[in-house]
């Protein structure tokens, strides 16, 4: 049997008792930011936002990178700005996506963003999630 | 140290950090209060202050300190474990381990946490305990 090994600079504990994989992150845009929580879906193509923290940030939100991101139940509106995105002690230029509704209330870190920027491992029973900046010590 | 020294000093600092992000300002800024802190410590050692600077600098340093958010937000997380429960449903803006603002609009607690002071406010949606699990994508 084959053996691997990855080695991971940094440890986030989230409560595995919650709902989802939940991490803080911070968006920012010139001088203006914002933290909101957000949860890890690997099935999620794009990181996407309420509109909320989009407008909060000095976006107009429809003149940004129009993507329609589709659903088991349907297909949302959703466009595209760039921020900087901050995890733990990462920083990295994005495209974060946020939504047109206004209703919509979650925030997902996705593939193209988050899941692409990082080395990542998961021990879910114990809500340990480790990580790395792709390309940054620890990465093959 | 010279004012003039100090100005030419924050100037090299403001040319090397230039091409940093905010994040990458943040994080030379915490180093360099560490360093103060660590070098405040050592000569706390050796001599006991009498002017009240030494406290003065402690002060400063703390103030300066609490201007840059923790990355880790371990205080919020750990606010979030205790408190959760008390907001089902609803946004709840925090900053270290306190609460500035909630409501059912998130966007509105935040502008009241600004207003209330928070510099570097965090907002979370609590679920509700009857909340239908997120499916993902």
């Amino acid at each position: 049997m084959a053996y691997y090994q990855l080695d991971f600079t940094h440890l986030h504990n989230y409560d595995p008792g919650k709902p989802g994989i939940g991490l803080l992150v911070t968006l920012r845009s010139g001088l203006a930011e914002v933290t909101v929580a957000t949860k890890v879906d690997s099935g999620s193509t794009f990181c996407v936002f309420e509109r909320s923290w989009g407008e909060d940030l000095g976006f107009d939100i429809e003149s940004g990178h129009l993507e329609w991101i589709g659903t088991p139940m349907g297909a949302f509106r959703a466009y595209g700005h760039p921020v900087t995105l901050s995890v733990l002690e990462f920083d990295f230029e994005v495209m974060a996506y946020f939504a047109a509704d206004a209703s919509f209330n979650r925030n997902v870190l996705g593939r193209h963003g988050f899941l692409d920027r990082v080395q990542l491992g998961l021990v879910d029973y114990e809500g340990r999630m480790y990580l790395s900046q792709f390309g940054g010590n620890g990465s093959q | 140290m010279a004012s003039e020294t100090i100005e030419r000093v924050m100037s090299q600092v403001a040319a090397l950090t230039s091409p940093l992000t905010l994040g990458e300002k943040l994080t030379v800024a915490a180093f360099l209060i560490d360093q103060a802190k660590q070098d405040a410590a050592a000569k706390s050692d050796d001599e006991t202050p009498t002017n009240g600077v030494s406290q003065e600098t402690e002060l400063e340093s703390k103030k300066i300190k609490d201007d840059i958010p923790d990355r880790y937000f371990r205080r919020e997380y750990e606010w979030l474990r205790q408190h959760r429960h008390e907001y089902p449903g609803q946004y709840v803006v925090l900053e270290g381990d306190k609460l500035f603002a909630h409501g059912p609009n998130g966007r509105k607690a935040l502008a009241e946490a600004r207003q209330a002071g928070a510099k570097h406010p965090v907002v979370v949606r609590v679920e509700a305990e009857d909340e239908l699990p997120f499916g993902g994508w």
